[in-house]
């Protein structure tokens, strides 16, 4: 919980302040866990600042389609979708992923939407086997 | 080639209909010891089932090939993250799967389906004979009925176990701990209880659902084949979390159990419920709330261990006319480490069942079998729960019993005892060797009586302590062979009115006359 505490708070500093007063917060960080008996926290500090980037990186919301697709013919229906999802369509990062098979599938941190021929045809294979 | 299923194949594609679906998501950040830190699933519900998503990172084939899904409980909400116990196979959720939510609060498959099998904690079949077939689903963690839709214990419950019956009588909807150190005959009583339920009436007779925390799954694979040998296995349910099972499923299994009793329970039909044992479900809930960091209290369980007792047993009842007048018996059972009845998790139980069977290892070891203490066994709804049969013949058994103990501890230390003592430790020995009993042998309530009736009227007096047990096993079949009408008509009306105690007073007279072998001076 502590060490949680640390990463964010290290973590919000170095996003708000300008790159070259990095180095400046990260001294002033180590001279506070040092004055506080805190230094024994710090890998576990550097472990909560990894995952805070990489669920970060992650939370962006994401479309994916199989490559080659038409853009111009999936746009109106996404548009239609990121409404339903509260998703604001520019900000929605374009990916190719071919084991989609077709279709698209939109992924946000909390919700997906998914249109694709991949949990179609898993569907359907589920329901002949059954 | 099978052109119908060809036609089935071609009628299933054509009516395919690929919608596409919104799910709520996670991502797994953490996995270890069986515990998915997962970020996201911002609507998760508490108690909720979640799916990992083993499909997602794979191809097609591999997604298609893969048999089976893990599960996952949601038992922590936290505010960045949820806290998931993985019900399965850990192995299978790596860091960056994705979780979906199912909407739904765990609660597992419960019905007639049910009966005959053995099930893991999931509800998902582990005998091999086939998938379950219900239409009917139950919470696994359900309120309790509240007062006003439970009715007063008033049906007795035969465990066919003489001690039992007689002294430490239990009623439909009773909880009656069973408490004891280790191989003192705990999960035999219980066992015993189950199949002397074949000699109730079928419109009668209670299902039985045993579940076993934490044992050895040769032990419970020793269950089941007695239960199939004794016939007893048709109307009993056996809900498997052996000790190689996550410690998630171990916490779970007693709550699957009593979702599947109260399915009966609520359609006006009687339940009987074995929780064994509460001792290992109190280690595996301390082992997940630890993982989850949810701080530990004494002896390192978490705070709401009384409560994960209480509401579990609080499950079982009785309930009103207006409700179905269905019950749920149930019989946890507690291992005590040296006789200590005073540590914590058996002080918690024993404060909210209904009494208490203690079992102790002296007796055992003296070949007192079952080895119930009379004198701290106790059940607190009394002879309420007792057939009237029963009540004319034990009603003093108990006292006398208490005092033949303390007479056996005096008379070691006295060199002379006047010739009432003398009596009294006789006949005191006598009874102790009436109530022994063989394991799976569980006697009906017309042979109870008889044979409790012989010893408190001092009709074994003359018979030898070590000819007892051949005694009522010849006057069993005396019975059977010349009077059977005399068994039939107590197991009917479960009275004893004074004829009928006339002619067994007859009966005993003449089969003592008819074998002269059996008497003799003790």
């Amino acid at each position: 919980m502590l060490a949680r505490s640390y990463a964010h708070a290290l973590n919000q500093l170095l996003s708000t302040l300008p790159a070259y007063e990095g180095d400046r917060i990260i001294r002033s960080f180590l001279g506070v866990l040092a004055r506080r008996g805190h230094r024994a926290l710090l890998p576990r500090i550097v472990r909560e600042l990894s995952r805070i980037h990489t669920s970060g990186s992650s939370n962006k919301p994401v479309v994916l389609v199989p490559r080659g697709s038409e853009r111009e013919t999936l746009q109106s229906r996404i548009d239609a979708i990121c409404s339903q999802l509260a998703i604001e369509p520019t900000t929605l990062a374009w990916q190719e992923d071919d084991r989609v098979v077709g279709g698209f599938l939109i992924r946000t941190k909390h919700a997906q939407y998914d249109a694709t021929y991949r949990r179609a045809l898993i569907t359907l294979y589920q329901k002949l086997a059954s | 080639m099978d052109t119908a299923f060809i036609e089935k194949l071609k009628t299933e594609i054509q009516n395919f209909s690929h919608e596409a679906v919104v799910e709520k998501i996670g991502r797994v950040t953490v996995v270890g010891d069986g515990i998915a830190e997962v970020d996201g699933l911002a609507e998760a519900k508490m108690a909720e089932l979640v799916v990992f998503d083993e499909t997602e990172q794979g191809s097609l084939e591999d997604a298609l090939a893969r048999k089976g899904v893990v599960y996952g409980l949601v038992l922590n909400l936290e505010e960045e993250q949820v806290k998931v116990v993985v019900l399965g196979d850990t192995t299978r959720v790596r860091e960056g799967m994705y979780v979906k939510s199912t909407g739904q609060v765990f609660s597992i498959p419960v019905g007639e389906a049910l009966k005959g099998r053995v099930v893991n904690a999931l509800g998902e079949p582990i005998d091999g004979l086939g998938e379950i077939t219900t239409d009917t689903r139950y919470l696994v963690e359900r309120e309790a009925y509240g007062v006003i839709d439970r009715k007063s214990v008033n049906q007795p419950l035969m465990t066919g176990i003489k001690a039992v019956d007689s002294m430490i009588p239990i009623g439909r909807g009773q909880r009656e701990l069973i408490i004891g150190d280790r191989f003192t005959g705990k999960t035999t009583i219980a066992i015993d209880t189950i199949i002397n339920q074949k000699n109730e009436p079928i419109e009668n007779r209670p299902i039985c659902i045993y579940v076993a925390i934490g044992q050895k799954e040769s032990k419970v694979a020793r269950i089941v084949q007695d239960l199939k040998d004794a016939g007893a296995m048709e109307y009993t349910i056996v809900v498997s979390a052996s000790a190689s099972t996550p410690a998630a499923l171990q916490f779970i299994a007693p709550f699957a159990g009593a979702a599947i009793g109260e399915y009966f329970m609520d359609r006006g039909k009687d339940a009987l419920i074995i929780y064994d044992d509460l001792s290992k479900h109190a280690v595996a809930y301390r082992e997940v709330s630890l993982l989850l960091r949810r701080p530990p209290g004494r002896e390192a369980y978490p705070g709401d261990i009384f409560y994960l007792h209480s509401r579990l047993l609080e499950r079982a009842a009785k309930l009103s006319d207006q409700k179905g007048g269905g019950s749920l018996t149930a019989l946890p059972v507690i291992e005590t480490q040296e006789n200590d009845v005073s540590a914590y998790i058996p002080t918690n139980v024993i404060s909210i069942t209904d009494g208490q069977i203690y079992l102790t290892a002296d007796l055992f070891n003296k070949g007192v079998r079952p080895a119930v203490d009379v004198g701290i066994s106790v059940s607190r709804v009394g002879s309420s729960a007792q057939t009237k049969a029963m009540k004319a013949v034990a009603g003093k058994l108990r006292l006398e019993l208490a005092q033949y103990y303390e007479l056996e501890a005096f008379s070691q230390f006295a060199s002379d005892l006047d010739p009432e003592t003398k009596a009294r430790l006789e006949k005191g020995a006598r009874m102790v060797e009436v109530l022994k009993q063989g394991k799976s042998s569980p006697l009906p309530l017309e042979r109870q009586v008889v044979m409790i009736f012989a010893g408190t009227q001092g009709f074994l007096d003359d018979v030898a302590v070590e000819k007892i047990k051949e005694f009522e096993s010849r006057f069993f079949e005396y019975i059977e062979r010349e009077h059977a009408q005399l068994f039939s008509s107590i197991a009917t009306d479960r009275t004893l009115p004074d004829d009928r105690v006339e002619e067994l007073k007859t009966l005993l007279t003449n089969f003592k006359e008819a074998y002269p072998e059996l008497v003799s001076q003790g």
